[in-house]
């Protein structure tokens, strides 16, 4: 490789960590803890799923209709905007709001038992944990703050690459592994960082890709609502929103939705005039019947007053790529192994952004020749490292 | 000096040596990541070996430094 060519990919490199890294460390700082946010919540007593007996609610339980009562009875003048189900217990989330179109700030969420058909009570809010979903989400900033954040993700993804490219000339002299303890500390820094760097570099990419995916998830979900879903609802364009009180049977929906889409169980229900709606229809969207789609959604739109279907159809496929994101990104999806596995990743992350770190500030003063020297030799004796 | 730097130069393995063992750990994290996805029980234990390989490939390399 050229030096002209180390340089350019070298100054890639600095100035995409260098922007990035402070971020990125945050974003590893409060992943942590999300990763086991199930057993931290089951710790706190605020696992509500395993003290709950009955058939999932997602199946079956008290009528649906009775259940919206029961939650809008708490919440006397305001509308229901989703309810949720549960594919591994009878606990059943409503969230109500004071207009269809509420804002999140404005809603409430409540558990409710469907096997009891009682109210359990509102969620839980403003615990350590939600803080750092928020933080590790859009920094307490909302939309611009999750933009941000892909960005960074952008630029993670920017250093994993011209990390790679970085590499090879650096390690043309030296074995994999290579970890030399009798040279100076930069030397070590500099072997470590390039280890585990190369060693996590899959699952960092994996994970930053669908980090940067899932930083544009409000921007995906109106491009779907404005693209697809105005088109198979055209029908509708001109009418005035539905007045909820003249919302009709959400059982009468759930079974025309279940008619159109057999076999598969139902996540949850997307009220009129909200982001997952139109102004006219109940969105009961549907989870994929194998192992590999259940993260797919795909909604059935049933006419909120008729209760008969207006269509059903995939979601694009950006929309679908965003839904497998999430699990890859979030690491739940395989048991607490994978989730250690992704804890150790992690810690492994965070040493590589802390050790480049270290690299930049312990820099020998002032020659980037130096440096260039340093990669394009993978630190030999006798060259200035 | 010149011969020090030909025997420098002969000791340059190529890129594909280089990448071997990178591009290995890559794809089996890749196929661990995806194949996790595919269900329960058997998929995810291989899940979990494929994503053990890079870690273990670090923790050896830390095991065996010099």
């Amino acid at each position: 490789m050229k030096r002209s060519t180390i340089k350019a990919w070298f100054l890639i490199h600095k100035w995409s960590s260098l922007v990035s890294t402070l971020f990125l460390l945050m974003l590893c700082v409060t992943g942590l803890p999300l990763i086991f946010h199930d057993e931290i919540d089951t710790l706190t007593g605020e696992d509500y799923e395993a003290s709950l007996a009955g058939p999932p609610s997602a199946q079956g339980g008290v009528a649906l209709d009775e259940m919206l009562q029961v939650a809008l009875a708490q919440r006397p003048g305001e509308v229901p905007l989703f309810m949720a189900f549960s594919q591994d217990s009878p606990l059943l989330t409503v969230t109500t709001g004071p207009a269809p179109d509420a804002p999140g700030g404005e809603m409430t969420l409540m558990f409710l038992d469907r096997s009891s058909g009682e109210i359990i009570g509102p969620a839980p809010t403003g615990g350590f944990m939600e803080f750092v979903l928020q933080m590790h989400t859009d920094l307490f900033l909302g939309l611009p703050g999750m933009l941000f954040l892909g960005v960074m993700g952008a630029l993670f993804v920017t250093a994993l690459v011209s990390g790679v490219v970085l590499y090879a000339p650096f390690m043309r002299r030296l074995h994999f592994g290579t970890l030399r303890t009798n040279r100076s500390r930069r030397v070590r820094t500099l072997d470590q960082h390039n280890l585990l760097g190369v060693v996590a570099l899959g699952w960092m990419l994996v994970v930053g890709v669908t980090g940067i995916i899932n930083a544009f998830a409000d921007p995906l979900v109106d491009n779907w609502r404005n693209g697809e879903l105005a088109e198979m609802t055209a029908q509708y364009a001109g009418d005035a929103p539905l007045d909820p009180a003249s919302y009709g049977s959400l059982d009468a929906a759930m079974a025309s939705a279940k008619a159109a889409l057999p076999g598969r169980s139902p996540q949850f229900i997307g009220f009129p005039g909200g982001d997952w709606s139109t102004g006219h229809h109940y969105a009961v969207f549907f989870q994929g019947d194998r192992p590999l789609t259940q993260h797919l959604l795909t909604p059935a739109l049933i006419d909120s007053r008729s209760a008969q279907l207006t269509d059903a159809r995939a979601m694009p496929a950006i929309n679908q790529a965003l839904m497998m994101s999430k699990p890859l990104h979030f690491g739940d999806y395989g048991g607490l192994p994978l989730k250690l596995i992704w804890a150790v990743l992690t810690l492994a992350t965070i040493w590589v952004l802390w050790s480049g770190f270290l690299l930049w500030l312990r820099r020998s003063p002032a020659k980037l020749e130096r440096r260039i020297d340093e990669i394009a030799t993978g630190a030999a004796r006798g060259m200035p490292a | 000096m010149i011969v020090e730097r030909s025997a420098r130069r002969q000791q340059r393995a190529s890129i594909a040596r280089v990448f071997a063992i990178p591009a290995v750990l890559l794809l089996a994290s890749i196929a661990g990541l995806v194949l996790g996805l595919t269900g329960n029980g058997l998929p995810d234990a291989l899940s979990w070996a494929l994503l053990s390989v890079p870690i273990l490939a670090g923790v050896f390399a830390f095991a065996k430094r010099r």
